[in-house]
């Protein structure tokens, strides 16, 4: 076959005008891909990213407004009568000597004669509340054992008056031995206490509003107050010198 | 011999199928670059949206910090009251058993003839009496009050543990009552 010289071969003018018009389509094409993934993708990513964590600041703004709505309808004097109502009663230590003065302060307000008188203090440091009794585990107490003697109705009004006083008491066991006109009682109470929270004053705590039934609780211990003459124990500043002298 | 010549200034003549190409071509290279446009202005009008949403919630959020923290004792006060309430829920059981009210209930059980030695009152409602009955008659008039108070469920339970004669014929006894809270 002879070949002509002197002419380009047909097929490569024919292609490259082909490719000629494919230029600037193509060129559109890989721009708007670089531009797509060198810049809109991770906008978009960040965008989407932000609209997620728009949700998430929606929840705590919601959250943030319910705890300011709930927390805005208490009047805060009438909070700090209620806290220190219920400090009264349910006191955040042990408080032994005020739990013993207050049975002995009943004692002799319902004219019955006190025998012994023991407390089971535990650990005087306060978180351990390692005693505790049968029926209220969670709630930490010390046991209070008496023995009076009296006629049968003070002994009862004793043991009424004894669970409205603060700090709170339980009747936890009575033993009633008749001896002709008079009784020999043997008593076993219950006093509580409860260290204060470790979450107070943690900031993003829920605020959860006091119930029917806990206003209920508050009413029927608002009416508890400490016995008279026990409202204020004396206050010694210090220790003796020798401890092994009277 | 016949003379052959180029026309090198011969213009491309393209075919309709190839003009019509270039056309779509075009057209579809226009719709690209427009589509393409409007998406980039709906993602960033997307993001000044969420950006400034973002913002007034950032705002709002603030402002409820400030006001929390202006309600931050009253806070403290709320929390501690409440845990408070919720340990006495406990022991302050509102229609729970009251030692006053049973004992004098079982008191008023006993009928003339009867008399309690001792009384063993517990938290858990279980109260052990021990006794003496004159004569078998008033043993057996005071279990059956007990019997009625357990019929009428004022009292879960009642058992007599036990009785035994006296040469004097009085009767001691000891008895084992689970009064039922109310």
């Amino acid at each position: 076959m002879k070949q002509e010289l002197g002419k380009l071969p047909s097929f490569s003018k024919a292609n490259l005008s082909q490719f000629r018009s494919f230029l600037f389509p193509g060129i559109i094409v890989i721009l708007i891909v670089v531009s797509a993934v060198t810049i809109l993708k991770p906008k978009l990513d960040d965008f989407l990213d932000l609209r997620r964590g728009l949700a998430k600041q929606k929840k705590e703004l919601a959250q943030l407004s319910q705890k300011v709505a709930v927390l805005g309808g208490y009047d805060q004097n009438e909070l700090k009568t209620r806290v220190n109502q219920v400090l009264k009663v349910l006191p955040i230590e042990k408080e032994g000597p005020f739990a013993l003065a207050t049975v002995r302060g009943l004692v002799s307000e319902n004219d019955l004669e006190l025998g012994n008188l023991e407390v089971e203090i535990g650990k005087v440091s306060t978180e351990s509340a390692e005693v505790k009794s049968k029926k209220e585990e969670t709630l930490p107490s010390l046991g209070i054992q008496l023995s009076v003697f009296g006629s049968l109705a003070d002994l009862y009004n004793f043991l009424e008056s004894v669970e409205a006083k603060a700090p709170i008491m339980r009747v936890q066991q009575v033993n009633i031995d008749r001896e002709g006109t008079t009784i020999d009682t043997q008593i076993v109470l219950s006093t509580y206490y409860l260290v204060v929270p470790k979450e107070i004053g943690k900031v993003n705590r829920q605020v959860v509003p006091i119930s029917a039934e806990e206003e209920k609780i508050y009413q029927e211990l608002s009416d508890y107050q400490t016995v008279g003459d026990v409202a204020a124990l004396p206050y010694i500043s210090s220790g003796k010198e020798n401890p092994f002298t009277y | 011999m016949a003379v052959q010549s180029i026309n090198l200034l011969q213009p491309d003549e393209l075919s309709s199928a190839e003009k019509k190409g270039a056309f779509f071509l075009k057209i579809g290279t226009i719709f690209l670059i427009v589509a393409y446009c409007l998406v980039v202005v709906a993602i960033f009008s997307f993001g000044l949206v969420v950006n400034r949403e973002s913002q007034a919630i950032a705002d709002k959020v603030e402002f409820e910090k400030t006001r929390l923290s202006e309600l931050q004792e009253v806070e403290s006060l709320q929390f501690l009251l409440k845990d408070r309430l919720v340990s006495l829920a406990e022991v302050i059981e509102l229609d729970g058993l009251k030692p006053k009210y049973w004992l004098n209930y079982l008191d008023s059980l006993a009928p003339e003839g009867v008399g309690y030695d001792s009384v063993a009152w517990e938290a858990d409602g279980t109260v052990k009496i021990s006794g003496i009955a004159g004569n078998a008659i008033v043993l057996a008039d005071f279990l059956e009050k007990l019997k009625q108070a357990t019929d009428n469920k004022k009292i879960a339970s009642s058992i007599l543990v036990s009785a035994t004669r006296q040469t004097e014929g009085v009767y001691d006894f000891n008895l084992e009552i689970l009064i039922k809270e109310q």
